[in-house]
């Protein structure tokens, strides 16, 4: 980037809710079905039909805005939001205007550039997703699948808060985080889970106005928010380093390309007409259920970090990885709660476990406790930490209990100072050059005699203990 | 209130339709009718006291979560103007061309 300048970027962000059915209708919300095989009249907007809320829905979006700290308003307004479009078949939809269901939060993340930011949430609101439009299926035309159309979604208005691209994706990753914890989404942006808009401008670095923006749209994974915002930042630049001036539009970012055009749209497509929905009453919540629902919210992810760093003795960045998502810091706590050591247990989740969920769907396939018996298998001198390995994968593979795969491997270590005195004897007498050497002051072959020993014992001999013996066996006259 | 025939030609721009330039008389006498039968409302008294009338419960009543799709009398298909391979088949927007 040019130096003396500075980005300010504000995101709009839209979340399916991990609901069973649409936000108005009974239609299934799974992904993935033919299409249009999970439609009905209300959400293909057929004459007659009627919205009918989906309170798991609302109770989603109830959670989302209290996590980030939002006000959320006793009461608020379903408006109609209108719009032509293919895959909006009512052409309208049915969103919030100028009452939304919550207001003025924050959502704090770790910057790249800044360190600790606290970014400001303007609003969150329900809204219904549309339908899906295909423009490469066929030629000359555009299929419309509206199996979307109807899922519940929320719309998450950041302030312009965010001063680089960099940040802006940290932002994101931040809130998926804390939308996953929730358990209100899946957030996954290949999926069109989660869908981010971005609003760019750029200013000279120490000024305070607001200038011109533009709002780039179609990002479609979390690597691209970068790329996009950092394109869209350079061309703003370049345009007013040039004498000219940003125009207010909205661009599409083109990801094979690495770069955005704009929409072609006409002025009057942003008058979207809103008025309150007249088929639905305000939506009512009582202290109560806002109550009942802020008691319930999970611990999130920023105080479960510092939980685990605190009580756990972990590092910061050790805490970090081990909270990265819910279902990795949940199995974290019950390996320790079987009985694991703190550390070796966040050594043995950060490594094998987590490279094996990796290569697995994300499961986590050792169950806690049997990961407790390894760790404490190795600690107890039973098993080599590359035995303990292979242990580990074939519990994932196979399940069984730790000690029993060992044994039925082989791999438990022999502590028995008779039998380790066995092998230490056939090396000694095997390497009698070796030996004499090491009498004679050559302490360093110490490693090579003590290999042969675990080579005798086919890995099986407890090293420490091997070494001991051969020390002792080394030690006394000849 | 008067409806001018510029406005009845944004209107129709908007909503995407073709009026014909005889119809524009007739559209503006109706919609400046509409419009002034509407400004009546504007006597209304607007101080925030009066509760707006809503047909139906003051709040919303909430669905349970559960798949139970309203079943459509006849498939897509029967019904699209254009359908494909299970799509509904709209013209393509010029954006995209």
């Amino acid at each position: 980037m040019a130096s003396g300048w500075e980005t300010v970027i504000g995101l709009e962000t839209h979340v399916q809710l991990r609901t069973k059915s649409k936000m108005f209708c009974g239609c299934s919300t799974a992904f993935g079905a033919p299409p249009n095989t999970q439609v009905c009249p209300v959400c293909l907007g057929l004459p007659g039909a009627l919205p009918v809320p989906n309170g798991e829905a609302i109770r989603l979006a109830v959670r989302a805005a209290l996590a980030l700290g939002c006000t959320v308003h006793p009461k608020s307004v379903l408006a109609r939001k209108n719009y032509f479009y293919p895959d909006l078949p009512k052409g309208y939809q049915i969103s919030q205007h100028d009452q939304p269901l919550a207001t003025s939060g924050t959502l704090s993340f770790i910057s790249p550039e800044r360190g600790g930011v606290s970014a400001g949430i303007i609003r969150l609101h329900v809204e219904e997703d549309a339908g899906k439009s295909i423009h490469d299926r066929f030629p000359k035309a555009t299929a419309v699948d509206l199996n979307r159309s109807g899922v519940p979604l929320i719309e998450i208005v950041s302030a312009p808060d965010l001063r680089s691209p960099a940040e802006a994706r940290a932002y994101l990753l931040t809130l998926k985080q804390q939308l996953e914890y929730l358990g209100i989404s899946d957030c996954d942006m290949e999926k069109g889970s989660l869908r981010v808009d971005a609003n760019v401008s750029v200013r000279r670095a120490g000024a305070t106005e607001l200038n011109t923006r533009t709002e780039v749209k179609n990002i479609n994974s979390f690597a691209f928010v970068e790329k996009a915002l950092t394109v869209e930042r350079d061309r703003q630049i370049a345009v007013v380093e040039s004498g000219g001036a940003v125009m207010q539009q909205t661009m599409l970012y083109d990801s094979k390309e690495n770069a955005v055009r704009p929409q072609r749209t006409k002025e009057e497509s942003h008058d979207y007409r809103y008025f309150p929905e007249p088929d639905l009453p305000p939506l009512v919540l009582t202290p109560e259920f806002v109550a009942e629902q802020q008691s319930d919210l999970p611990e999130l992810p920023s105080a479960k970090r510092d939980r685990f760093a605190a009580q756990y003795a972990l590092s910061r960045e050790h805490a970090a990885v081990l909270t990265a998502s819910r279902a990795v810091a949940e199995y974290y706590e019950s390996v320790v709660h079987a009985g694991a050591e703190a550390q070796a247990a966040a050594n043995w989740v950060m490594t094998e476990a987590l490279a094996d969920a990796g290569d697995h769907q994300e499961q986590l396939r050792v169950p806690p406790a049997a990961l407790a018996q390894i760790v404490a298998l190795v600690k107890g001198g039973t098993l080599s930490h590359q035995a303990a390995k292979r242990v580990f994968a074939e519990v994932a593979a196979k399940g069984g209990d730790p000690r029993t795969v060992a044994e039925a491997l082989g791999l438990v270590q022999v502590a028995d100072t008779n039998v380790l005195a066995g092998w230490v004897s056939d090396v000694l007498g095997a390497h009698a050059t070796e030996v004499a050497r090491y009498r004679s002051g050559e302490t360093k072959l110490m490693g090579f005699l003590l290999g042969q020993v675990m080579r005798a014992s086919r890995g099986k001999a407890d090293p420490k203990l091997a070494q001991r013996v051969l020390e002792e066996k080394l030690a006394s006259a000849p | 209130m008067s409806v001018t025939r510029d406005e009845v030609l944004r209107i129709a721009r908007l909503a995407e339709l073709e009026v014909d330039e005889e119809t524009l008389p007739e559209l503006s006498e109706q919609m400046s009718r509409i419009l002034d039968y509407v400004a009546q409302l504007s006597a209304v008294p607007a101080n925030g006291t009066v509760k707006i009338f809503v047909p139906g419960p003051d709040a919303i009543r909430f669905r349970t979560d559960e798949v139970s799709p309203w079943p459509l009398a006849f498939g897509p298909a029967e019904f699209a103007p254009a359908f494909k391979e299970g799509f509904f088949v709209v013209p393509r927007l010029d954006q995209f061309e």
